[in-house]
């Protein structure tokens, strides 16, 4: 079912366009890999998926409803977003942060409820949080505080999970993690994950599907599979066929962190990784 | 549970120092004669307690618990430890409001209007102008402040300088200017009482909203507050306290960036407890540091700005030494 879809959307920051003409659409229970070189327009997308930028042209609906009509707290109760850059100078705990997510269904005076501190242990389990929930938020590594924002959006308890570049700071271990997690999460809560993904490799991986940006426009869509191999027969324009020969060629002869060989996993059978062992194996792990 | 101690202890503490400011003074007054002057007795230590010292605690304790209250909020909301009313020259737009209504002529009780809505025109400017850069930078706030506060203080002097009808109030507006709560009376007392109830009454409805802020304002967003309407009411909020506090005092610096700043590592960063708290110790603070303008050099005084000035004007620099890995 179509949770969260853009039709035929165009932005712009003043003058400058960032997306031209896009149709997105979001599903329950799939994960959808944003990819793309910088400045491709991959953040735009998602900040027009969660309303912060409206659509100079086209229109964003969430659940059959136009998203610019429905209130930032009614939004906040269904869509919740990791964002990229997650830094504050004030010494909030991690249970603190994580119960930020609950802020939009608190009573008066931000006072909550049992639902609410629920949530929050949840969401304080689910990522692991226990031992660092009451450690400052300002004293933790990269990793932990991407997690512990994560940890903040799930306690938002939403249907739709967007998220912008979710595995910068985290070691593979984590990555594979919190990938994993969230296909996890996709398939039990029937959750609508949107993230934008640097790692082809990853989102090749995890990802249902693929919609790879290129100049603000989508130049290729579809499962991993498709995407990311060249064929002949499926719709495949100019700058599909160079972002292709861009990023996904040099990709086959890269030592990724899984050993080479995308083209070996993408022709043959799907990769199954086992982030349990990567985990164990991780360098920089707790 | 924890949150209700906290705040139990620090009103205890707020009253202490308010008997302390009363029961101390260049007059020695036994705390008998103290405790007959408040129910009513006619004579001079009468007149001392109930017409000097009571409004002068009292006010001490607004201005400060107004000050703190609105450095808690502006730094909650631009996400930068190092602001304040003072700091980011809110404090000197609203003493700009408040010498051109009185060199204007306009009622007493118009003045703490005037002071309020010139708080709200430089926080909104300042509100403005660390946004620019797309992030609130800690160093764009701090240049705002520095630009707000330079122009401020000209038109002030240009005011002073060139007004005749001034010239028989002139050392009043410069004590007051100077920040000081030696002439307040109790009318002043009951307008300012009333603005800051209205100031607080907003920060403690929005202090959850202002957690939200903790990761930028987008983010703020997407976790259900409406950015535009929250950060109106918190700057509207911002500009009630330190109008109020500018109206009754003038300049008094640093009491709004030290005492939230000093809060915060004690009782945390969650602005629900914040709020009150900078409240209540920012008042027992500026009670005590008024008890030390007025005994220090007794007979004579200084302004209360001025201790919290040499007190806090270090505090403000170990600050920004500390900080600068993060500014730059």
């Amino acid at each position: 079912m179509t949770r969260l879809s853009a039709s035929a959307v165009t932005a712009s920051y003043g003058a400058r366009v960032v997306l031209r003409d896009c149709s997105f659409a979001l599903g329950s229970g799939e994960i959808v890999a944003i990819v793309g070189p910088n400045g491709a327009g991959k953040s735009t997308l998602l900040r027009i998926l969660a309303g912060l930028l409206r659509p100079k042209v086209g229109s964003v609906s969430l659940d059959g409803q136009d998203l610019a009509s429905v209130s930032r707290s009614q939004v906040a109760r269904r869509i919740a977003v990791v964002p990229q850059i997650f830094d504050t100078l004030f010494p909030f705990t991690v249970r603190e942060v994580v119960a930020l997510g609950r802020t939009a269904r608190l009573g008066a005076f931000g006072r909550a409820s049992a639902d609410d501190v629920a949530a929050v242990e949840r969401a304080i389990d689910e990522l692991e949080l226990g031992a660092l929930a009451g450690r400052r938020i300002d004293r933790l590594s990269g990793g932990e505080r991407q997690r512990a924002v994560l940890a903040m959006a799930l306690a938002q308890e939403t249907a739709v999970l967007l998220l912008d570049e979710p595995t910068v700071h985290l070691d593979p271990g984590h990555q594979l993690a919190t990938l994993e997690l969230l296909r996890e999460l996709a398939r039990r809560r029937q959750l609508a994950v949107g993230a934008v993904l640097h790692d082809l490799n990853l989102a090749s991986a995890f990802a249902s599907r693929i919609v790879a940006l290129a100049d603000g426009r989508i130049v290729r869509e579809g499962t991993p599979l498709e995407v990311l191999t060249l064929t002949w027969s499926g719709r495949c324009s100019a700058t599909g066929w160079r972002w292709w020969r861009a990023t996904v060629i040099p990709l086959c002869f890269r030592e990724s962190p899984r050993g080479c060989g995308s083209y070996r996993q993408l022709s043959g059978t799907r990769p199954q990784p086992s982030p349990r062992s990567a985990r164990k194996s991780a360098p920089a792990g707790r | 549970m924890r949150t209700l101690s906290i705040l139990a202890f620090l009103a205890a503490a707020l009253i202490v120092s308010a008997a302390a400011g009363i029961l101390v003074g260049a007059v020695a007054i036994g705390p008998g004669d103290v405790l007959a002057a408040l129910f009513g007795s006619n004579d001079t230590s009468g007149t001392i307690i109930r017409e000097l010292r009571l409004p002068r605690v009292l006010g001490a304790a607004l201005v400060g618990g107004s000050l703190a209250t609105a450095g808690a909020l502006l730094q909650g909301l631009l996400r930068n430890p190092l602001a304040d009313p003072f700091v980011t020259g809110t404090s000197a737009g609203a003493t700009l409001a408040a010498v051109a209504a009185i060199v204007l002529g306009l009622a007493a009780p118009l003045v703490p209007l005037a002071a309020f809505a010139g708080a709200l025109v430089t926080v909104t400017l300042v509100w403005r102008l660390a946004r620019l850069g797309g992030g609130t930078t800690v160093l764009t706030v701090l240049l705002a402040g520095v630009v707000l506060t330079s122009f401020a203080g000209a038109v002030v002097t240009f005011l002073l300088v060139s007004s005749d009808r001034l010239a028989l109030q002139l050392r009043a507006v410069l004590g007051w200017l100077q920040g000081g709560v030696s002439v307040i009376s109790w009318p002043e007392l009951g307008v300012a009482a009333l603005v800051v109830a209205l100031g607080l009454g907003f920060a403690l409805v929005l202090a959850y909203r202002v957690d939200a802020y903790a990761f930028g304002e987008e983010t703020a967003a997407t976790l259900g507050v409406d950015p535009d309407r929250t950060t109106t009411a918190v700057l509207g909020a911002t500009a009630l306290l330190s109008g109020a506090a500018v109206a009754l005092a003038g300049l008094v610096g640093f009491v709004g960036l030290v005492i939230p700043h000093a809060l915060r590592f004690v009782i945390g960063a969650t602005h629900r407890r914040l709020v009150p708290a900078s409240f209540l110790t920012g008042a027992a603070a500026l009670v005590l540091a008024d008890l030390g303008a007025r005994t220090i050099i007794a007979p004579a005084e200084l302004p209360v700005g001025a201790i919290t000035g040499l007190i806090g004007a270090p505090f403000f620099l170990a600050l920004l030494v500390r900080s600068r890995r993060i500014v730059i």
